[in-house]
This record gives C-alpha cells, structure tokens and sequence, in this order.
C-alpha cells in the first residue's frame, strides 16, 4: 500500500515537472486572468502560457499583474482520476436522553474515481468507536467539489452495512450486530499541488442490535432483552485526498 | 477565472461553511433512536375455584411419585406426600418391598399427622381429616375450612374471590419501551415469581423418633409443621401454631392460636416439649399441658433454613444457605438444652449443604443435600466431625427418618429404605423410584 503511494505521488510529480509549478497572475481590465510567465517589453506584456504558446498585449490592458503565484495547472490534473482519501475525526452525541455528551473516534479510508472534480464514487472502510461499540462500515461513497477553485467546499455520501465489535461492559454482556450505514458530509476542500486537504463535517447514522444474555431466574422464568439502536452522532474530521 | 466568479466563490464558501458550522453546533447534541425489546417468560398462576378444591378429594389407584416432598411413618404404613398433589400410602410390612395402595388426591397438600386410623392433612388454608382404616380406600371424614391461613404464604394466594392457587403455567410477556424509559418491574398481569427453592423450603422434612408420649400416632419429622402429642394436633404456619383438641379424633377442635412471630418452618416434639425451628432460631415451648403449650426460650442463630431435632439434653441444628431462607451458613450445631430457660451452643461444626436429620441413639444422620447422606457418632458432642462413621456421596439427600434401625431416606430420585443396626455400613433394603420432575 504504501509502495503504491509512493509510486503514485512519484508519478503525478514526474507529469508535473513539465509544468511551472510558478507563474503570474495577469487580470485584464476586462475580468480575465491569464495564468503564465510575463515579461514586459516597453509598452507590451508577453505572457508564456502553459501550454507553450506566448500572447503579447498593451500595458493598458492589464488592470493587475501578481507574479507567483501556484499554477492551478499544478493540482487541475487532480480532479479527475483515481483518488485515494484518508479521512480522521471524532464523533459526537449523545447514548441517552439525559446521558452526557459521549465523544467517540472514527477513521476511514476510501479508494475511488473522480468522473470530473464535481463527482466521483468510490468504496471505503470506516472504523468507528463509540462509547460501548465499535462498528466497521463497509460503504459506496460520491463526492465532489461544489465550486472551481483552489479552495471550495465539497459534498460527501456514504452509505453501507457495518460489522459491529461484541459489546462488554460491567454489568450486561450482549453480542452486537451492525446494520445500514449512512453519513452525508459537507466541509471545505484546499487543493494543493498532487494533493488536497480537507475539514468535514458529517452526520452519522449507524443501526445497531444488541441481544443480551437471557437472565435465567430459575424453574423456568427468565428475561431477555434486545435493543434496537440507531446511533446518530455528528463527525468532525480531517482528512488528505491523493 | 474572474474575480468576479473569485468573489462568489469565496462568498459562497463562507456561507456554506458557516451552516455547516451551525448545523455541527446543533447535531453535538443528537441523540441514539433506541427501544428496547423484553421478553418475561414467567409462570403464570392457575386459580381453581374453592368449591371446586374442596370437593376434588379422592382416593385413588397408586401412581408413580413425582416432586415428592415429606414423609410420614406410621406403623407399617408409610405417607409420602406429593407437593401440593396428595399424598401416596404404602404398604411397607416388607421394607425390602414397599406396596403402594393408594394415592390421595388433596390439592394443595404438603404435611400429614395420623392418629390411630384418622390422617390429618393440610389442603391450601383447610384441615382436612380422614378416615385410613382402608388405606386402598380412604374416606373423608371431615374439612375445617379456613384455619391454616398463613401456611404455604410464600408465593401462595388465595382468597374467596380468586380461588386457590392450584398449578402454574408458562406464560411470555413482550414489552416494547424506549431505552430511556425502565419498567419498575416486568408487567405481567397477576402474574406470581416463584422459585422452586421457595416452593420446595418448606416441603422437605426430615425425621427421627419423636416421642409424642401418644399412642397410635406416626412419626413425622423435624421439618415437619404437623406434630401429635397426647390428644391434641399442633400445626405451624409462618407465624402461630395452631392447637386442636383431637380428642374425638373425627373432629378436632382448635382450641389455642400461639402467636411464634415470623420465619416459623417447623415444629419438633419431644417428651413433653415442643421445639419450634425459624429460620432465626429455635424456640422452646413446655407442652406439660398439652392444651396449653408455654414459652419457655429459644436460641438464636443466623438467618437460614434450619430444621431441629432433639435426643436427652441436646439439640440439633442445621443451617444452609439458599434462596428461600436467605442463609449465609452451611452449619451444624449443637445446643445443650439441660437447662431449657437458657439453651447454650456446645459448638458450631461446618457443614456442606445440610438438609433434614434424624437422631437414633447418639447416632445423627444428616442429609448434605446435593452431597449425599452422613451418619455420625455424637457421643462425644464436641467431636463430631471426628466420628463420621459413613457418607453416601452417590445419593442426593434432602429427607430422612430414622427408628429403630430404620432409615427411611428422601432422595433426589427416590425414597430409600437402610436397615442401619450397623450404622457405619449402611444396608439397603428398598427403593422407591421417583419420576423425573420433567415427565
């Protein structure tokens, strides 16, 4: 796994190399930008663009000129393709009613391709602990950006069935079933070069049945309990995509 | 891309970002869905009328023992009764060959007392008096209504109304609640707990010579709540003894309500005593006169089930532990008696699981429950444990009687008969075979 990440960040920075990682940030006065290397030459600006091809235009066309700046060519190339995305976080709410805030803790990695950077779907792992339970979802997950742009917000669903861990506390011993899973998430994505980060906030449903050990009073009389639960906790997260 | 659309961007971004902000602040506080589904498999209880109750007595063919509970010898007849069912008679002439003659069928039915040829036996909360002159075919002579209220009380309700609480059958309870919620209790309706170990407590007797100083009665035992003692029948509840004048033995008369306080289980006779067993203690009641019977003292020991039998100047106590009596103690103990005001322990010897005993002549048998029987040598009462002359490890003991080289022994599975005129080697003569409880 990790030799494969290695080959592919070597990869996507091998195709990059052909690219100036650098450039300027030319706006004309009629709202455009020109991203390339500039050189002014008396009354004129050439601009170099990516692909190879230079422009040449008066200095009064240009209302501002940054020079610097990441070339969006640089993490362009990201949108679209196989992605790979490592998500951490903790989950907040509540077991009970009248319980207090019980924070549990969530990780999750999934593998998937990006159609265009407004969607992708993918299949992921998620490990989640809760206070009393510790599921591993297994899930279908879409995502994309909302806007262009080096930073935007971005959209997120997962949905699948998990496997619960056997639940053992001081007093009750019961064996845990896992069932459908859901989280949507909302949160903002920063696109950098060969990678991006990314804060998300998401909701978490998660079905659980718990069938606890009959207690057997004797000459036939026992009780038996099973609880129906579906945990919702809200996830807090950060995460790099590849 | 223009600053324009740069502009928008951003600004939407903060937007969105800000409600995903707003929305996280409220969903801290979301809450589990949860229900909880509970299963009660209890015993439901079944309430006969007690008219009907009062006119099932019959007697009839011998049948098979099943869930037996105390015995009663009399002559060469012996009375095993089947808890809250009726009682079995046998013919035991030939103790190597018991016969069975009949089987009584008296709802509600744990003890027996017999006097010449009348048994008197308990039905729920009535006394009722029969005629065993033909065993095979015996005859209801009489049945005082309404005199034992308070036998049986634990986990037993009656009343004109309901009727008897006759048998119990399995019934299931659902309940459906929000895992915030939490029954007080499983809803069931009239539904009644009861545990075997409570039902059966009280049931079990164990037996030794009891010298009731009156001719023509039989031998019951020290966890018996029925005792004969001249001409007059003592019956214990959990918390009186009742006395009746059987003087015209068709038709006793009760004549004195004793008020013991609580936890009474058995009552013991011996000479012109009465030792009455609590699962707090023993009391010691002069029967000098019979119609009068007066408290004298009692012994105190720790909470448990405790059966008592006593021989010559000594007291025997066993106590266990278990659920009915809520005992902490698995113990014998021994209590001089010489001086009746102020009994006195002589010593305190553990013990497995202790039952019923019986007592023949310094020589104390002692059911360890589910451990077998013990037979000890008490002559010397403070080494007991010294003299253990023979354990049957291989028969579950809960009962027992023992006269004149006779044992008569309740087993797990059966009723057993020893000759023990060599009481370290204990001779089999007979078994009686009990049912599985599940057939």
């Amino acid at each position: 796994m990790a030799f494969s990440l290695i080959c592919l960040l070597w990869n996507a920075e091998r195709s990059l190399a052909q690219t100036d990682k650098y450039v300027d940030k030319v706006v004309l006065t009629n709202g455009s930008v020109i991203w390339g290397l500039s050189e002014i030459e008396q009354d004129q600006v050439r601009i170099y663009l990516n692909s190879g091809d230079s422009i040449s235009m008066p200095v009064e066309y240009i209302k501002s000129l940054k020079k610097g700046k990441l070339n969006p060519e640089y993490y362009q190339h990201r949108l679209e393709g196989v992605y790979y995305q490592v998500t951490t976080g903790v989950l907040l709410g509540k077991s009970y009613q009248y319980s207090g805030n019980e924070p549990g803790f969530t990780a999750s990695f999934v593998s998937g391709y990006k159609f265009n950077r407004f969607w992708g779907a993918g299949l992921g792992m998620e490990v989640d602990f809760y206070p009393s339970q510790s599921h591993i979802p297994l899930f279908l997950e879409f995502q994309g950006d909302l806007l262009r742009g080096r930073v935007t917000p971005f959209y997120q669903v997962r949905t699948g069935w998990s496997w619960a861990e056997e639940r053992n506390s001081l007093d009750e011993t019961g064996r845990v079933e896992g069932g459908f899973f859901l989280s949507p998430a909302l949160g903002v994505k920063w696109h950098f070069a060969g990678h991006s980060w990314h804060l998300q906030f998401s909701y978490v449903r998660q079905e659980a049945t718990t069938r606890f050990e009959p207690v057997d009073f004797g000459n036939g009389q026992s009780i038996t309990n099973v609880e129906d639960r579906v945990l919702q906790r809200m996830g807090i997260g950060v995460g790099i995509s590849f | 891309m223009t600053n324009r659309y740069k502009l928008w961007s951003n600004l939407v971004t903060a937007v969105l970002l800000s409600l995903v902000i707003l929305m996280a602040l409220t969903l801290v506080n979301c809450t589990d869905e949860c229900q909880n589904t509970e299963t009660y498999v209890y015993l439901e209880p079944v309430y006969t009328s007690a008219s009907e109750v009062r006119s099932s007595f019959e007697s009839l063919e011998p049948r098979e023992l099943k869930n037996t509970g105390k015995i009663y010898r009399k002559d060469h007849f012996l009375f095993i009764s089947e808890m809250g069912k009726g009682i079995h008679i046998f013919n035991n002439n030939d103790k190597s060959n018991p016969i069975p003659l009949s089987f009584l069928n008296i709802p509600g039915s744990f003890d027996v007392a017999v006097k010449g040829n009348i048994m008197y036996v308990d039905s729920f909360v009535d006394l009722v008096v029969l005629d065993i002159s033909d065993p095979a075919n015996v005859v209801q002579l009489d049945r005082i209504e309404n005199v034992l209220n308070n036998i049986n009380i634990m986990g037993f309700h009656s009343s004109e109304a309901t009727g008897f609480l006759t048998d119990f059958r399995e019934a299931e309870s659902v309940q459906v609640y929000d895992c915030d919620e939490y029954p007080f209790m499983p809803v069931n309706g009239s539904g009644i707990w009861v545990s075997a170990d409570q039902v059966n407590a009280f049931n079990r007797s164990e037996g030794s010579k009891a010298y009731s100083g009156s001719p023509g009665s039989g031998l019951g035992g020290s966890f018996a709540r029925f005792a004969i003692y001249s001409d007059f029948l003592y019956v214990v509840d959990n918390w009186s003894m009742h006395v009746f004048d059987i003087d015209d033995l068709t038709s006793p008369q009760e004549v004195s309500l004793i008020d013991l306080g609580w936890g009474i289980e058995t009552i013991f006779p011996y000479h012109d005593k009465l030792f009455i067993g609590s699962n707090t203690g023993m009391q010691i009641f002069d029967n000098s006169d019979p119609k009068n019977p007066t408290f004298v003292s009692r012994f105190d020991h720790a909470m448990a089930c405790d059966p008592v039998v006593a021989e010559d100047n000594f007291a025997f106590i066993t106590l266990r532990t278990g659920n009915a009596c809520f005992g902490i103690e698995n113990q014998l103990d021994v209590v001089d008696i010489s001086e009746l005001e102020s009994p006195k322990l002589v010593k305190s010897y553990s013990m497995q699981h202790p039952h019923g005993l019986a007592i023949d002549n310094d020589i104390l048998f002692l059911c360890e429950g589910e451990y077998g029987l013990k037979v000890f040598d008490v002559g010397n009462k403070r080494k007991i444990n010294q003299n253990l002359l023979t354990h049957l490890r291989n028969i579950p003991s809960y009962d027992v009687i023992a006269v004149d080289s006779h044992l008569i022994l309740v087993g797990e599975d059966g009723i057993y008969q020893f000759d023990y005129a060599d009481p370290g080697n204990l001779k089999l003569l007979s078994v009686i075979n009990t049912q599985s409880s599940a057939d």
